[in-house]
């Protein structure tokens, strides 16, 4: 049906040149005023480009007739121009501009002229001043303009719900097709985009180089040189935004959005519909990530979609934080997790920049601590900081680990700790030595049913290592700190297995360790076995132990790094369980305080016990992050810097970075669980870290001004001898976050014929 | 409630520490057996869809941890239980000895409303192994613990290689019949008891947070 036609228009009519349908007026807060609409460009009779009508109507004003007119306009001819999304291609102004040629189908009644009536406005382009355009942001769920007039009057704010917009949608869909959601300047593809798009074929804009959110309309020169001087005075062209790429995360995260906004309230019957969903709706890059057949699965197995979206949305983010690694500063990151934190009242721009992520300290840095004795040159507090903010790198880790764990005292000569070495090796041997010649001890129930535990554990703990892996050949050449000083325990201990039996069977018999380095370990955990009598082996230390072993290689400096590790970690492993039950405790308070919206949802979902931490507080998420990550953790905790529980408040920065997919997502205690423990290996230490810091930070700010206030009502409740109203109580559980000093728990004495477990 | 839900059925897998309960379940969820699982720490769980009596169930299965100390922060995930699962290693004569006090640690805390009758199943793991390595006179012993009477642990016994797929499979199938069961008797005796999938309605005291319940 052509109705193309050269036909004269009526001066009460116009021809629609652009027209975005479902536009939003938002007058008040609440959802159900806002008015929708389209927002249209019109060209009346006779008119030149600058009497071009920018109007929004709403629907509720137009026929059945008109709003089909319009929404056919709206995607009628949207076969998508790449040139048409690109900003500031006002040069090739299209066809249809200049076109003398009337389409009766484009043709309505004219928009109110008024500019607004009944909540619809209409104004010609000549008329109009600046336009903002305003990206959907996470602050703004959608995109918008704000139109200011040439009598400085602004215009209704114009929201495009981007997720109803027939067109906007199908041009997305076309350009995910095209592996290419972004125009060449790299912004992200959204409805108001695709009408400055349209605006600019008619009318020239210009940036302001001021505020680069703002266009001038047909500016003059005055405009010109007040709100974009550098273009003006032809100096060189600051360049804006050198991180386009990161855009993509805004991309991701507005197609995010869309499908959880609407699937977070479907119940799990939804589940097909929550695919097709996906399907429409997400860009390329999500639907390979959910064709991934064991994303698949999980959608299959899980009766609820929730997990299965939850999860999705996880891995949306994780890949907008994965592109943000490789374009943005470390400061900018601690920008945007300080923003969501809304700490930037409370923490003073001082404290935020000393929070940055710095680079990790080199063994020449590490070096040039110390003076010619080999004695530390600055303070301890110092070197901490450093340490706290940057790790340490591999090379030197081995050797500031000893100092962390106090292996080394921190005023030690060179030459002291040279002798200390010397005695920690003939201690060790005095202590292991012990076992090995105690023939009835070794004969007890309790010890071989610790034995096995030791060897059963040590059998699985972190065999992906090379070092840890059984090699073909036997007699490894055992190479390590200490190799020439212990030459080789095999010796010296009667479990020693014969080389020579070793076979293929050796996974049905623990007790036949053939990796060398396996077995160090074991000897170094029964012999902790013994020295640490009430406690015992626990599972759970093989996963404290292996990173020290890996690092020092050398049996006796690594069993006494283990025994002063675990002076800090015994009260994880206790029998009754109440140094595990007491950091619970004390999270769950922390988690109150901090962050009282997530707290009431888990409480909904009934997972205020916080059990899914159990096993990132038990081995300090040894089995959440990858290995790297794992000792860069560990050396920053055993800092103390702020507070000897940082680990409380990293784990508070999971639940934090989490917190928006947990609360629109999941509604169970068994949701809840499986999503935080499949967390496990997606986790990124860096942001994590930051944003642990910055909570720390905030805490203690907030503890300080709590304390200032109760101080203050005090003092008047003495002078009214009233009660303690509205003092505000921190519990002993919060207040003993902001101590450094090492929390010890030891366990109870053992009874005679306790058994271990 | 007009809409009928899908059934979930909540299998709880306990055992000493190393009898391959990790593995037990990956090989019946994911038909997979790793030489090199880590020892378990806290709790987990994988679901897997089967038919049973021509009905459709989703079998929830819950790993945990195997050594005792850790049990006592179990509670949460017991509550609701349709099925408990002992496991022992037919090489570890411990683990065997030790069945009983998993079930009765079972009762203690899964606080379920029939413990006299509440389904249990003992599965032997890891028949693979060689003969000579096994507990001596096992069927006898097994024997001993199964038919004491009353209090005794009779309960259907199923031996198995999780690393050769052997019989874990049939297992769980009459694992999931006997968790229907226990499911359809809690849902007559208006089982809210143990059943934490309905709309309870939640009643919340204003402010008295309910505090840890670990």
């Amino acid at each position: 049906m052509s109705n193309r036609q050269k036909k004269q228009l009526l001066l009460s009519e116009v021809e629609l040149l652009y027209v975005k349908s479902k536009v939003y007026l938002h007058p008040t807060t609440s959802k159900r005023d806002n008015i929708v609409g389209f927002l249209s460009l019109s060209r009346g009779p006779n008119s030149t480009n600058k009497d071009i009508l920018l109007s929004f109507t709403p629907e509720n004003q137009l026929s059945l007739e008109e709003i089909k007119q319009y929404n056919a306009v709206d995607v009628g001819d949207i076969s998508l121009d790449l040139q048409t999304l690109s900003l500031g291609g006002t040069t090739n102004a299209n066809s249809k501009a200049s076109s003398t040629s009337i389409d009766r189908a484009r043709v309505v009644p004219k928009p109110h002229t008024s500019v607004l009536s009944g909540y619809s406005f209409s104004t010609n382009l000549s008329f109009i001043y600046s336009i903002q355009v305003r990206k959907p942001s996470s602050g703004f769920w959608f995109g918008s303009v704000v139109i200011n007039t040439k009598d400085g009057e602004k215009l209704p704010i114009v929201f495009f719900h981007d997720n109803e917009s027939p067109s906007t949608l199908k041009n997305q869909k076309v350009l995910n097709q095209r592996m290419d959601p972004f125009g060449e300047d790299g912004e992200v593809y959204w409805g108001g985009r695709d009408f400055m798009g349209a605006l600019q074929k008619f009318i020239n804009t210009e940036r302001s180089t001021i505020e680069p959110s703002v266009y001038l309309v047909n500016p003059d020169s005055t405009d010109l040189r007040n709100f974009a001087p550098f273009k003006d005075k032809n100096a060189p062209v600051k360049k804006e935004e050198p991180f386009k790429l990161p855009e993509v995360n805004k991309f991701l995260a507005a197609a995010k959005w869309k499908v959880l906004e609407t699937v977070a309230t479907f119940s799990a019957k939804a589940k097909n519909q929550v695919l097709d969903m996906v399907d429409e709706h997400a860009p390329t890059p999500i639907k390979q990530i959910i064709s991934q057949p064991e994303v698949q699965k999980i959608g299959e197995d899980f009766d609820s979609a929730r997990v299965y979206l939850a999860k999705w949305a996880q891995q949306v983010k994780d890949e907008a934080e994965q592109s943000q690694k490789k374009f943005m500063l470390d400061d900018d990151i601690y920008n945007k997790i300080n923003k969501e934190l809304g700490s930037s009242e409370l923490l003073t721009s001082q404290e935020i920049n000393k929070t940055s992520r710095r680079n990790e300290i080199t063994k020449v840095e590490w070096e040039s601590f110390f003076d010619y004795s080999g004695r530390l040159s600055l303070t301890v507090n110092e070197v901490k900081s450093r340490i706290f903010h940057g790790g340490v790198s591999d090379s030197v880790r081995g050797e500031v680990w000893l100092f962390l764990l106090e292996v080394y005292p921190w005023d030690s000569s060179a030459e002291e700790r040279q002798v200390l070495v010397e005695s920690y090796e003939t201690a060790y041997e005095e202590l292991k030595l012990k076992w090995v010649n105690d023939e009835e001890k070794r004969q007890t129930d309790y010890w071989k049913d610790q034995k096995h535990r030791i060897e059963k554990d040590i059998q699985r703990t972190d065999r992906n290592l090379p070092i840890f892996q059984n090699q073909k050949k036997r007699r490894v050449t055992v190479t390590s700190m200490g190799s020439n000083v212990l030459p080789t325990t095999r010796e010296s201990s009667p479990e020693t297995p014969d080389e020579d039996e070793a076979n293929d069977d050796d996974e049905y018999d623990v007790s036949n360790i053939t990796n060398p380095h396996l077995y160090k370990m074991r000897e170094i955990l029964i012999t902790y076995n013994e020295y640490n009598e009430n406690l015992g082996y626990v599972q759970g230390m093989t996963d404290l132990l292996s990173p020290l072993y890996v690092k020092f290689q050398h049996e006796a400096l690594t069993f006494w790094a283990f025994t002063k590790f675990m002076d800090r970690m015994e009260r994880n492993f206790v029998r009754d369980q109440s140094g595990m039950k007491k950091q619970m405790t004390t999270l769950n308070k922390l988690l109150q305080f901090m962050l009282p919206n997530l707290y009431k949802h888990l409480e909904k979902c009934e997972s205020i016990d916080l059990f899914f931490f159990f096993r990132m507080l038990l081995v300090w998420f040894k089995r959440e992050l990858e290995w790297d990550q794992v000792l860069r953790l560990w050396e920053i905790l055993w800092t103390d810097y702020y507070t000897s529980q940082h680990h409380l408040f990293f784990a508070l920065a999971i639940l934090s970075d989490n917190e928006r997919i947990i609360v629109q997502n999941l509604t169970r205690f068994d949701e809840v669980l499986k999503y935080m423990n499949d967390l496990s290996m997606k986790l990124h230490l860096n942001p994590l870290l930051i944003r642990s810091e910055l909570l720390f930070l905030k805490f203690k700010r907030m503890i300080d001004i709590i304390d200032r206030e109760n101080s203050l009502k005090k003092v008047d409740h003495t002078r009214a001898s009233v009660t303690n109203d509205g003092i505000i109580e921190i519990g002993e559980e919060l207040r003993g976050l902001l101590r450094k000093e090492v929390v010890i728990q030891k366990e109870v004495t053992r009874e005679e014929g306790m058994g271990g477990g | 409630m007009t809409l009928r839900k899908k059934t979930l059925l909540k299998v709880i897998i306990l055992g000493d520490s190393g009898v391959g309960k990790t593995s037990l379940m990956q090989q019946f969820v994911n038909n997979k057996f790793l030489h090199q699982y880590k020892a378990t720490i806290g709790a987990d769980f994988l679901t897997k869809e089967i038919t049973v009596d021509n009905k459709v169930v989703t079998l929830q299965i819950w790993d945990t941890a195997g050594q005792e100390r850790f049990q006592s922060l179990g509670v949460a995930f017991y509550r609701g239980a349709d099925c408990c699962v002992l496991c022992y290693d037919v090489t570890n004569e411990k683990s065997l000895n030790n069945l009983t006090s998993w079930k009765d640690e079972f009762l203690v805390q899964s606080n379920v409303a029939n413990p006299q009758d509440f389904p249990f199943i003992i599965i032997g793991n890891k028949i693979d192994i060689e003969e000579s390595r096994k507990i001596p006179s096992l069927s006898k012993k097994l024997n001993n613990i199964t038919n004491q009477g009353f209090g005794g642990l009779n309960y259907p016994v199923f031996e198995t290689s999780a690393k050769d797929s052997i019989n874990v499979e049939a297992a769980f199938e009459v694992i999931a019949k006997m968790a229907l069961q226990q499911e359809e008797l809690n849902e007559v005796n208006g089982g809210d008891v143990s059943d934490d999938y309905n709309d309870a309605i939640n009643i919340h005291l204003e402010g008295n947070g309910s505090g840890c319940a670990c």
